[in-house]
């Protein structure tokens, strides 16, 4: 029956505390709204790309609104268990035939349906605002805002948690305010600093290393100079680093699974027909995925031009009686298409193993301590 | 049946004893009084009991049910509970919800259903006056009201054991009358009610039982005849003697005192005031003034504490 979940959903509307998150929250997109604004005011009116809305929605998130959510579920949490007790509503509580650890749970319940709400109305803000732009919302467009919303619930349900933790272990609610706030800096903001200089004073090592005296050495195909393969070895290193290194940061791991919304999607060719390429590692060579359908047929004889090089005779080679041509993928036929949420968070499901487990580890611990509890 | 069993209960807060092997018998359908000077443990008892505090070792049993042994039983602390009402001894209610609303959410915790809960919400909030000021938010309620409101809450689910802390905190003389009415109501219903004070007058009146703790133990458990009867025996008999001119009171075997000049406070076992005549009137002395003091709780309290 849930009575600690009704009890706090209850006093939360009565002290108006509900009504504030949701106020809170509902204004979290205003900003990136305001800034596809400015943005789309380069863009003809017909050609409105959904993923130019959907990733400065997302891009919102790397900076201050993910801090934003982070202190808002933190503070939530931590005044939800010692506020009470030191106020003695916890004893009038506990009296009551209801077990201690089921009551935490309940409550935690409480606030979590809290969040969900101000998620889902912000998550309503966003589409309003993007199709008042002049965006059409199609449904897709919708599930993918839906998703990006509950990856976000996660990570605030992930800082309640620690806030629960904290709140069951300092009864002092400043004090605990302030360790919250502490444990926020250098969570947040001091180690994640520390992560990405690390990145970059290794991503400058190795190109370095490659880039000796000016001159690339050996073979490389990803960037002509300096500052490109820079770029992209630290950007390579601060995927690992969010991954290894910053697992109990849940706006990185954020951040991480919406991080590959965009698909590079390779493309092969037999004649004239183009099909969805698949690696094989074998041959070492990308052949056609024929259970993905056609992706494209040529009117004419498809030549090669516009800079992509024409299929050296080398190139031909037999698979099961069928000649294909061993395409030059990486120059020619990989192309970039929008994946959405769903994509990126298939992709990046460690990440979203990472987001879970110190929720679970944070409430089991708070959940233990308030059981041994003196609750006066 | 009895009501609620302590046996050799223990609890440290870091370095501090508050309980230190407290044993304690509540039968059935008696109002007892748990009496003690401050800090000595009795909330501590009382949140023991409930769960709210997490003893270290000993057991408790509820309305037969072993609610701790060295450990709570979660499952049996529910099910007694479900039977207790328990007023807390701070007066601390959620201060944006009105009596009606209080009152709805404590029955809901007990499953009673919602046209049952109005009509028990209505009776209780009659009960103690508080009916006109039922859709007024708590936090404007004066001390007074809240500890009324307090009082019926805990028997919101018609409770077998009401355990009460310090529940005469704050109350004026007439909500004090209406309180001991109230607690006598509960026993003609064949209830127990068990409540903690550190005002004996409070306590005088209502129980027929009373348990004294000290620094965690509990020092005297007897009924209040009982206690008084034997107060008396020890030498509790108390006798103000003012005389024209000294008088020396050696030989007699009563622990004499000296009050300013002439004046005197006699302890015998028993009423000697006819002895205390004859020894001032052999020694050429008259009596001016003679008084009878009948030993207060208050002091048999007090030596106890001592």
């Amino acid at each position: 029956m849930l009575w600690g979940t009704k009890l706090e959903l209850k006093q939360s509307l009565r002290t108006k505390k509900f009504i504030i998150i949701v106020i809170m929250m509902s204004l979290l997109y205003v900003p990136a709204l305001y800034g596809l604004k400015k943005l789309i005011a380069f863009m003809s009116p017909q050609n409105r790309p959904m993923n130019v809305a959907m990733s400065s929605i997302v891009s919102s998130m790397k900076d201050l609104t993910g801090f934003f959510i982070a202190l808002l579920a933190l503070l939530l949490g931590v005044m939800a268990i010692n506020a009470s007790v030191r106020k003695g509503t916890m004893a009038l509580v506990m009296s009551r035939p209801v077990k201690r650890r089921s009551y935490l749970l309940q409550k935690f319940l409480a606030h979590t349906i809290i969040l969900t709400v101000s998620v889902l109305v912000s998550a309503a803000v966003a589409l309003i605002g993007i199709r008042y732009l002049g965006f059409s919302v199609r449904p897709s467009f919708v599930g993918d805002v839906l998703l990006f919303s509950m990856v976000i619930l996660l990570a605030m349900i992930q800082f309640l948690a620690l806030g629960y933790l904290i709140s069951t272990l300092v009864r002092s609610t400043s004090a605990a305010v302030g360790i919250a706030v502490a444990l926020f800096l250098v969570m947040l903001i001091v180690v994640p600093l520390l992560v990405q200089t690390t990145a970059a004073s290794n991503a400058h090592r190795l190109a370095r290393e490659k880039f000796q005296n000016g001159n690339a050495i050996g073979n490389y195909t990803l960037g002509s100079n300096y500052e490109t393969y820079f770029n992209h070895e630290k950007n390579r290193l601060m995927r690992r680093y969010r991954t290894y290194y910053l697992f109990l940061d849940p706006i990185s791991q954020v951040n991480m699974l919406v991080s590959n919304l965009s698909e590079i999607v390779y493309i092969t060719r037999i004649n004239s027909t183009f099909y969805h390429a698949k690696y094989n590692s074998s041959l070492r060579m990308y052949l056609p995925d024929k259970s993905r359908g056609i992706v494209w047929r040529s009117e004419k004889e498809f030549t090669m031009k516009n800079g992509c090089p024409s299929v050296p005779p080398s190139g031909l080679v037999r698979v099961n009686g069928t000649a294909y041509y061993k395409m030059v993928v990486e120059s020619c036929y990989r192309q970039t298409v929008y994946a959405g949420v769903w994509h990126s968070i298939a992709v990046n499901r460690r990440n979203l193993i990472l987001l879970l487990i110190p929720t679970f580890v944070y409430l089991f611990a708070a959940v233990y301590r308030f059981n041994s509890m003196d609750l006066r | 049946m009895t009501a609620i069993i302590i046996e050799d209960l223990k609890k440290m807060y870091k370095d501090v004893k508050a309980l230190d092997g407290l044993n304690l018998n509540v039968p059935e359908g008696r109002i007892y009084g748990f009496l003690g000077p401050n800090g000595a443990g009795k909330s501590t008892t009382i949140m023991s009991m409930l769960g709210i505090v997490r003893p270290n070792s000993g057991r408790i049993e509820l309305l037969g049910k072993e609610v701790f042994n060295d450990g709570f039983s979660e499952g049996n602390l529910v099910k007694a509970k479900e039977r207790i009402g328990y007023m807390p001894e701070h007066a601390t209610l959620w201060d944006f919800l009105t009596p009606l609303q209080t009152l709805d959410i404590i029955g809901l915790a007990y499953r009673i259903p919602k046209m049952e809960r109005a009509k028990r919400a209505r009776e209780l909030l009659e009960m103690v006056d508080l009916w006109e000021d039922r859709n007024r938010k708590v936090g404007k309620f004066s001390k007074g009201m809240r500890q009324k409101l307090l009082l019926v809450q805990a028997l919101i689910n018609d409770p077998d054991l009401l355990i009460l802390d310090e529940p005469m905190n704050g109350l004026d003389p007439k909500g004090i009358a209406e309180f001991k009415e109230i607690i006598r109501r509960q026993k003609d219903e064949g209830k127990t009610v068990f409540f903690s004070s550190h005002i004996l007058a409070h306590v005088e009146e209502v129980c027929d039982t009373v348990g004294v703790i000290v620094r965690g133990k509990l020092r005297l458990e007897d009924t209040i005849d009982n206690i008084k009867r034997e107060f008396l025996e020890r030498g509790g008999y108390v006798i103000l003697v003012e005389t024209n001119k000294p008088v020396d009171f050696t030989g007699t075997g009563w622990k004499v005192e000296t009050r300013g000049e002439n004046r005197y406070v006699i302890r015998a076992s028993s009423d000697v005031r006819e002895r205390v005549y004859d020894v001032v009137s052999s020694q050429g002395a008259k009596i001016l003034q003679m008084k009878v003091r009948t030993p207060s709780l208050e002091e048999i309290f007090l030596k106890v504490v001592e």
